[in-house]
């Protein structure tokens, strides 16, 4: 009993300076955090399921462009942390994720989701959590949604520069064969209302589906129309597809597909472009990048990125990665210049001027997209290349 | 506008003969094991994407269709052996569920081995149009319309006038009455599958010139064929080439005559009024 006791007063004396360190080590680390901040982005992309093709190249894009700007001190010489999440290319995971970043990895602003799909769904999510969200698909934000923000070129915006370019070149009759879902939808509305703004005639609709294997019905109909262009917005196979067929039925007019259309492996799956004037498309700075004047902020960093990218992945930055980029230049941008309090950069973010490799965009509280239509170039394929046309 | 409708019923061609195709390989399958194999568009996206994936490695374009037809004929054969061996007495119902998740891990697999871009073949014949009478028809349309013929003749000399196909339809009928006459129902379900395989593949390597292959390409192929094989009478030896050509021609006139915004309502509501009509299929099939 007394050797117990004594026992019990060894054991206290050995533990109790080894709580004592602990304790003191516990508060000196979080009175270190304080001192400095934590710069988190979370990101949310399709990295497995039937979008994933889209999303992990934006998501490895961004942790590129995050590894590149660590690699060069950061932010005010702290790290950036990136903190990756997958959404399965489902928008109930998409949204369970956007509480996650928000609650328990409390990062101070979100990149992605990519794809209206996905991010109509987690809107509430992102307004209840009051965390800014700047994603990459085409869909619209109301007045009501303080905390997202989107940066991708528009349908609507889109159509208008192709609308305008048409104008320029003296094409007056246009065609539409537009995908059979949202999109296409909207593409359709959109070509119809700009072209009467523009003086154009749409003298031809058509729909098809992304899934079909041959447009040739849609196209003979279409042809027998006479058309000077054809307008077209859709992206990946089915945009090979109209111009294969295009080739098919010998109809040498303009072909205008969307932004996403402008990637190295389209040549690959089309052959070489005989002659002028048969495709185009929309681009923005990453395209051009060698002939941006070296004054311009964004060429040093974008070369940069750009032979990074290559060296790592052994294919050039395309319009994908483009966007991936902006959304991540703007984060840091304004982490850097507001901290980490997601209501602040969120305040910034809608402020925001900046120029990116997409585009350059000028954020209102009105207009969380911003696109500076002025800041996408026209694009026209030739060979295996694309190349700017002169305004 | 005689042009535009030639046009249209040369569209409906080239589809009819890819569904075609696929409505045979899955029809050979079923016409000898009675097994709905709903992994059949898989045999055709594997030929596809592993004859693209032979061209990629510089192999002649000759030898690559040739060896990715082996190689699916292959692959065939190990599903027959470690799969469809197994599970041959379940019930039907199982057997095609077994298939679909068999479909599925065909699918995983392509994405590991090929990622999830899409992939074009060259063309047997060049890609250039033949134009007739003003419309442009695909010299590839013509091989997919003669092999489809070709095989067609060869499989209903095989079916009808070989002993060995005989059996074969025998065991799918009353598999208890042809082991006691001799027949191997092991050997028929292993022999069907690596045909079915084959020629699943060599859908494949005919149709990747003209449409995307992709890890997911099979499921599409897959459904379009078995409605053609339906249509056409599953049982008769000429319904999978009138099937698929029902089908196609249904699809392309419905994009061409009607507004296409509604083309795939009109295209199924063809179908439903041909199935209507005609339950056995357009062909009714040896008399019962």
């Amino acid at each position: 009993m007394a050797m117990k006791g004594k026992w019990h007063f060894a054991a206290l004396l050995t533990v109790a300076p080894v709580l004592l360190l602990s304790l003191s080590l516990c508060i000196s680390s979080t009175m270190a955090q304080t001192a400095k901040e934590t710069y988190k982005i979370g990101t949310i992309f399709s990295l497995t399921g039937s979008f994933a093709n889209v999303g992990s190249m934006q998501q490895r894009a961004i942790a590129l462009e995050i590894e590149r700007l660590n690699s060069k001190g950061g932010i005010k010489g702290q790290r950036i942390e990136h903190i990756s999440y997958d959404d399965q290319s489902q928008a109930e995971t998409a949204g369970l994720l956007v509480k996650k970043l928000a609650k328990q990895d409390k990062v101070s602003v979100i990149l992605g989701p990519t794809g209206a799909w996905t991010i109509m769904p987690i809107k509430p999510v992102i307004q209840q959590m009051k965390i800014p969200d700047i994603a990459s698909g085409a869909i619209t934000i109301n007045p009501g949604d303080k905390y997202l923000f989107n940066l991708v070129v528009g349908v609507e915006m889109g159509i208008e520069v192709y609308m305008n370019f048409a104008k320029q070149r003296g094409w007056t009759q246009i065609v539409s064969l537009q995908t059979m879902d949202d999109v296409g939808d909207r593409a359709t509305a959109s070509l119809k209302s700009l072209a009467t703004k523009y003086g154009i005639q749409v003298v031809g609709e058509e729909r098809f589906n992304t899934q079909d294997k041959d447009i040739t019905p849609q196209l003979s109909k279409i042809k027998a129309a006479k058309p000077q262009a054809l307008m077209s917005w859709c992206s990946g196979d089915a945009a090979v597809l109209v111009y294969k067929n295009m080739r098919q039925l010998g109809m040498d007019i303009p072909y205008m597909p969307s932004g996403g259309a402008a990637s190295s492996r389209f040549f690959k799956l089309i052959g070489d472009v005989p002659k002028e004037n048969l495709l185009f498309t929309l681009g923005g700075k990453l395209q051009v990048l060698d002939s941006v004047p070296d004054s311009d902020p964004v060429k040093a960093a974008g070369l940069e990125f750009r032979q990074m990218y290559m060296a790592k992945f052994n294919a050039p930055p395309e319009n994908l990665e483009a966007v991936a980029w902006d959304l991540t230049a703007m984060a840091v941008n304004a982490m850097k210049a507001v901290g980490t309090n997601p209501e602040k950069v969120r305040n910034y973010i809608e402020n925001i001027k900046m120029s990116g490799l997409q585009a350059s965009y000028v954020m209102t509280p009105n207009d969380h997209n911003g696109v500076d239509k002025n800041s996408v170039i026209m694009l026209m394929g030739l060979g295996n290349k694309w190349q700017v046309v002169a305004k | 506008m005689f042009v535009q409708v030639l046009q249209f019923l040369i569209s409906g061609l080239t589809l009819g003969a890819i569904y075609a195709l696929i409505a045979f390989s899955f029809s050979l399958v079923f016409r000898t094991t009675r097994i709905m194999n709903i992994a059949q568009g898989e045999f055709s996206m594997l030929g596809g994407m592993v004859a693209i994936a032979l061209i990629g490695l510089a192999l002649p374009m000759f030898l690559s269709v040739l060896a990715a037809i082996v190689l699916v004929a292959i692959v065939g054969l190990i599903v027959e052996r470690l799969v469809i061996r197994r599970v041959r007495t379940f019930p039907r119902m199982m057997i095609i569920m077994i298939t679909i998740g068999l479909s599925m891990t065909i699918q995983g697999l392509a994405v590991v081995l090929w990622g999830q871009d899409s992939y074009l073949l060259p063309h047997l014949s060049g890609s250039d149009p033949i134009q007739v009478l003003g419309a442009a028809i695909l010299p590839q349309t013509i091989w997919i319309l003669g092999i489809s013929a070709a095989l067609s003749v060869l499989f209903w000399l095989f079916l009808d006038r070989t002993m060995l196909g005989l059996a074969m339809r025998a065991s799918a009928e009353n598999r208890l009455a042809a082991s006691l006459v001799g027949i191997n129902p092991i050997r028929v379900v292993q022999l069907s599958f690596v045909f079915g395989a084959s020629i699943g593949a060599l859908a494949g390597v005919l149709i990747a010139p003209i449409v995307f292959m992709n890890f997911i390409s099979g499921v599409l192929l897959t459904i379009k064929g078995i409605v053609a094989a339906i249509v056409g009478g599953i049982d008769s030896n000429l319904g999978a080439v009138v099937g698929g050509l029902a089908v196609g021609l249904a699809e392309s006139m419905a994009a061409g005559i009607f507004p296409s915004m509604y083309k795939d309502v009109i295209a199924l509501l063809i179908l439903l009024v041909v199935l209507c009509a005609m339950p056995k299929g357009i062909i009714r099939g040896s008399a019962r």
